[in-house]
């Protein structure tokens, strides 16, 4: 019996061939898809599990206002692990910023990177293996330094590092180091990622001060004990830390590093890549794939078993129960399925390099996992039954006395059926296809947006360590070049390296006042094309406008509440001035968030070095890669030791929007293949419908009819079906969209083109494939197909 | 075996209601070849798919074998198709990606029989219609009179009691009519009950006994 049905299933599959390399293909790109999206989500779920007792180790963030930050002082963490009971280990780490970039040498090898700091308690919290060294010392003075089995390879090759010099170059100072232990490298899902660890004492020497309650720098990771409340702990964290030092407006946030990577994005002082957002609408949208694809099989074997409605109409008049015919149908399904599924794998390992430069990861799948197979199967038999069961249902129920008198079938019930199918696929078509077009105009928007400074041709320079003494006859070669029109040499703007502060004080203030603080020097608003709104920006015309002048954005202004702003006195960390500009608003953080309160602060001379570690240059603009050249060449000569590590700043601005970027380009493809799948059932469906009407087109033909006429005769329905989709597509679409919107400050309208665009962008995709068919038949000769029969 | 009282069919359309049978009173005895004729749209079929308990009726008593067929359930009517009925199409109805071996080993696999015994009753019946050489060719590389060949074969390869013919020659030339009919008689011989449907004289003179139907109701029985 089965020999049979798998006998039987074969030889149709061969004589349906185009109708099974549709199916086949179909569920093969719907599967392979869905594995793909798949891995990626499992991937992303993932993070920081490796650990031991990975859910009883939690981060800390610290919440002011309504604003959650990654940091604390460095004090909480012994405070805390002292005082709340439940608390078993507690750690601090931070990871440095760019600015903070440094140069290691071992002998003739440097290199320069980043780097992290951790106490001594970082490995009774975290679990990351060690090679060498233990686990105590690492971090006990602050010349030890931990690396990487990567960063070994790097500077020591093969040899041990183990107890070996490196020397570390920053913020000029050259300083030596004793490698105290190896790690295995980090996996790539931890939030964790660094080669380089050095004790956080290590500051210390540069005059950095963190052991005081009101900096907060590094972030606080803790060990609790097990079934803990999370609430009662916040609260203890929070009491603890008020006994030592009390600040209005603040609480404490918990969370599991397991949640971390997804839950995090927004946090200050926190970069993450992940967002639970994306997983759901991901996942989302691998089902909805499967599902259209599930549902061309549905829809194309449905049509075809009208063709075989004889075999089972001699099947029943044989004695065939019902349940052996849905059987048959099953079983062909599953054979298809799992040819599918052969076929998927293939296009799955085709498609991993674009999953992953798409989601820039370097994902690997182990085919041969236990996990990974228990995985496919479950999804290939849920895929079968899906697919199958409607199918087998409406086979089995045919009437041996009606097929088998030979007449035809029509069975108009079937028939709406599959135009409902077809419409549901097509509204989830027009949907993803909207998403698409609004994403990628968001983005388009936000980065062709006036920010309030011109972004184009400045390239910017990362200074490390001490570079005051050739600085200048640096910058005034490249300006007498011609190549540069000014020269800036601030802070960072443009991603999340901005300090803000509540140290701003006046008389009469009367508010809290927080701001973001960009060192700069006299030339930055020139270099940026700034505009002021009032008084002027720093001069060197005014020796006073370097040690007591602040300049500050028309936000800062409005929000001080000064009638007056300029000539006002403030007291900013603690220098007196006098406030002698105000520039006008631009964007110098995302766009997620509006414009906010910034003062410019030209720095102390002896944090020059550290508080502005960045070199804006105006190019002239026809000549870029010459210019850049000539820069570069200027550049080593001046610092033969420094790395010319270089950035447009419009590309820099594209990182905020990276993993909209991403997420925009996730979009793109998938809508690329949910149409492509959608397309091919109704590629399917037409060549049935086709075949079914070869007669009635025939007899048109010798009628006299057109081709255009017969083309038209098939077109017509499924031009009201799409028409009917998009009008179902476009509420859901815009109620989502406006959501997604809203996360954005600056966002785009949703105009009523991209609903029209993406209608039409289906309308013509799915004539196209129904015009193709109908063409052929109806250029076949009809005396062709009348002579059948 | 069959025993036919006062059968009814008919379909109501809007106010009308159009009879396809009317007043059939039919018995048939075991071992009897009955042929069926009357022009088309007599309800010819539709009595014979009465009779095979392939299509209900409205009104009347249908008894096979002593059973009340409008009480039988579903499930009672499969077993009778699987043990007791055998169908002869006159367009063949043969599985098209089945070769000749396997279409009349069909009707065998839904009886539960054993591998081994099925092939002997295929080998059996490929002997006996002399068509032992066409065993593994697909129906479309056959004739009329060799595919309806396979199709009695698959029907009496279960050994049913009742063969149904509904205008077996129908798609046939004379001669292989005569070949199929000549068949049918040696099938009757052996025991087996026989109704077929037919527009041909000569041929329903092969049945013992002539039903002949106009508009629904019997007209005239011998």
């Amino acid at each position: 019996m089965i020999k049979y049905n798998l006998l039987l299933a074969l030889r149709s599959l061969i004589k349906q061939r185009k109708y099974a390399f549709i199916n086949i293909f179909g569920l093969a790109l719907g599967l392979a898809c869905f594995i793909l999206i798949t891995v990626w989500v499992k991937d992303e779920l993932s993070y920081d599990r490796f650990h031991e007792d990975a859910e009883n180790i939690h981060i800390v963030f610290r919440k002011h206002k309504d604003k959650r930050a990654a940091v604390s002082s460095k004090l909480l963490a012994p405070a805390i692990k002292n005082e709340v009971p439940e608390i078993a280990e507690a750690t601090c780490f931070m990871q440095l910023p760019e600015a903070f970039k440094s140069t290691f040498e071992y002998k003739e090898k440097s290199f320069t990177e980043l780097f992290a700091l951790a106490d001594l308690e970082f490995f009774k919290v975290f679990s990351f293996p060690l090679i060498r060294g233990e686990p105590d010392q690492i971090f006990k003075t602050p010349s030890y330094i931990l690396i990487s089995e990567r960063a070994s390879m790097k500077y020591f090759g093969t040899m041990d590092a183990l107890d070996k010099n490196i020397f570390i170059t920053v913020l000029g100072e050259k300083k030596l180091l004793t490698v105290k232990g190896i790690m295995k490298n980090i996996p790539h899902n931890s939030h964790i990622q660094t080669d380089i660890i050095l004790p956080l004492e290590f500051m210390n020497q540069f005059g950095i001060n963190w052991d005081v309650w009101y900096n907060q720098s590094p972030t606080t990771y803790i060990r609790t004990e097990s079934n803990i409340s999370i609430a009662q702990l916040e609260e203890k964290i929070l009491a603890c830390k008020q006994g030592h030092f009390l600040e209005e407006d603040l609480s404490y946030e918990v969370m599991p590093i397991t949640k971390v990577h997804l839950n995090s994005s927004g946090v200050e002082y926190f970069t993450t890549t992940g967002d639970i957002k994306y997983i759901y609408i991901f996942s989302a949208i691998a089902a909805i794939i499967l599902l259209i694809a599930c549902m061309n099989y549905m829809n194309l074997s449905n049509a075809l078993s009208l063709k075989r409605s004889r075999e089972i109409g001699i099947r029943k008049a044989q004695g065939s129960r019902r349940i052996q015919i849905i059987q048959q149908f099953l079983g062909e399904t599953f054979i298809l399925v799992f040819i599918a599924l052969a076929l998927a794998l293939v296009l799955v390992q085709l498609g991993l390099p674009l999953l992953n430069f798409i989601a820039g990861k370097s994902l690997t799948i182990e085919y041969t996992s236990f996990q990974f197979i228990s995985i496919i199967l479950l999804v290939a038999v849920l895929t079968s039954i899906v697919s199958g069961i409607y199918p087998a249902l409406f086979a089995s129920d045919f009437q041996p006395i009606q097929v088998l008198k030979g007449k035809f079938i029509s069975s108009p019930q079937s028939a709406k059926v599959r135009q409902g199918l077809v419409v549901f696929q097509f509204v989830l078509s027009i949907v993803i296809i909207i998403v698409t077009i609004t994403i990628s105009n968001q983005l388009h928007f936000i980065q062709n947006i006036d920010l309030g400074y011109d972004k184009e041709h400045v390239v910017c320079v990362a200074l490390r360590g001490d570079v005051s003494n050739d600085l200048e006859a640096f910058k005034n070669e490249i300006l007498a070049s011609g190549h540069v029109s000014k020269i800036s040499r601030s802070g960072r703007i443009g991603v999340n390296t901005l300090s803000r502060t509540e140290g701003v004080n006046w008389p009469g203030k009367q508010d809290d006042f927080q701001t973001w603080v960009l060192h700069v020097d006299e030339n930055y608003a020139e270099t940026y094309g700034l505009e002021m709104a009032e008084g002027r920006f720093y001069s060197r015309d005014y020796s006073t406008d370097l040690s007591n002048g602040f300049v500050i954005n028309q936000k800062a202004a409005m929000e001080m509440g000064f009638e007056n702003p300029i000539g006002q006195q403030i007291n900013v960390w603690g220098r007196q001035g006098t406030i002698i500009g105000i520039t006008k608003d631009f964007h110098f953080s995302s766009l997620y968030n509006k414009i906010e309160p910034l003062l410019f602060r030209i720095p102390d001379p002896d944090q020059v070095n550290s508080r502005c570690s960045s070199l804006s240059m105006r190019i002239k603009p026809n000549s870029m890669p010459q210019s850049l050249n000539y820069i570069e060449e200027a550049w080593k000569s001046y610092f033969p030791a420094q790395s010319f590590d270089y950035y447009f700043m419009t590309d820099r601005l594209k990182v905020n929007y990276l993993s909209e970027a991403r997420m925009g380009t996730l979009f793109k493809y998938s809508s690329i293949f949910v149409v492509l799948i959608a397309c091919l059932g109704l590629y399917g469906l037409t060549a049935f419908n086709v075949e079914q009407k070869q007669k009635e087109i025939g007899v048109y033909k010798v009628m006299g009819a057109k081709a255009s006429d017969v083309i038209l005769l098939f077109l017509k329905g499924y031009f009201v079906r799409i028409i009917l989709a998009a009008l179902i597509a476009v509420p859901i679409a815009w109620y989502a969209m406006s959501q997604w919107l809203s996360n954005f400050a600056y966002r785009t309208e949703l105009s009523w083109w991209i609903f029209v665009l993406a209608g039409l962008i289906a309308l013509g995709i799915a004539m196209l494939t129904v015009s193709w068919q109908s063409w052929r038949a109806a250029m076949r000769n009809p005396v062709e197909s009348l002579r059948y029969e | 075996m069959i025993d036919l009282k006062n059968i009814f069919k008919y379909y109501n359309h809007k106010s009308q209601r159009e009879y396809i049978l009317k007043d059939i009173n039919l018995s048939i005895k075991e071992g009897e070849f009955v042929s069926i004729m009357g022009p088309s749209g007599a309800g010819k079929s539709t009595l014979l798919n009465i009779i095979g308990l392939l299509d209900g009726f409205n009104e009347g008593e249908y008894r096979f074998f002593d059973t009340e067929v409008a009480t039988l359930k579903e499930k009672k009517k499969v077993d009778y198709h699987r043990n007791h009925i055998g169908f002869i199409f006159q367009a063949y109805h043969l599985i098209d990606e089945m070769t000749v071996a396997e279409n009349i080993e069909t009707s065998l696999v839904y009886k539960g029989i054993k591998r081994k015994e099925r092939q002997a009753i295929v080998a059996d019946l490929l002997d006996r219609f002399n068509i032992v050489g066409k065993k593994d060719l697909f129906p479309a590389q056959l004739s009329g009179g060799q595919q309806q060949l396979v199709g009695i074969a698959r029907a009496i390869a279960s050994k049913p009691n009742l063969l149904l013919a509904d205008e077996p020659t129908g798609n046939l030339h004379s001669s292989q009519g005569k070949m199929i009919m000549e068949v049918l008689k040696e099938l009757n011989d052996e025991g087996t009950t026989i109704i077929q449907v037919t527009h041909n004289n000569v041929f329903a003179n092969y049945g013992k006994r002539i039903i002949n139907l106009l508009d629904g109701r019997i007209e005239k029985a011998e």
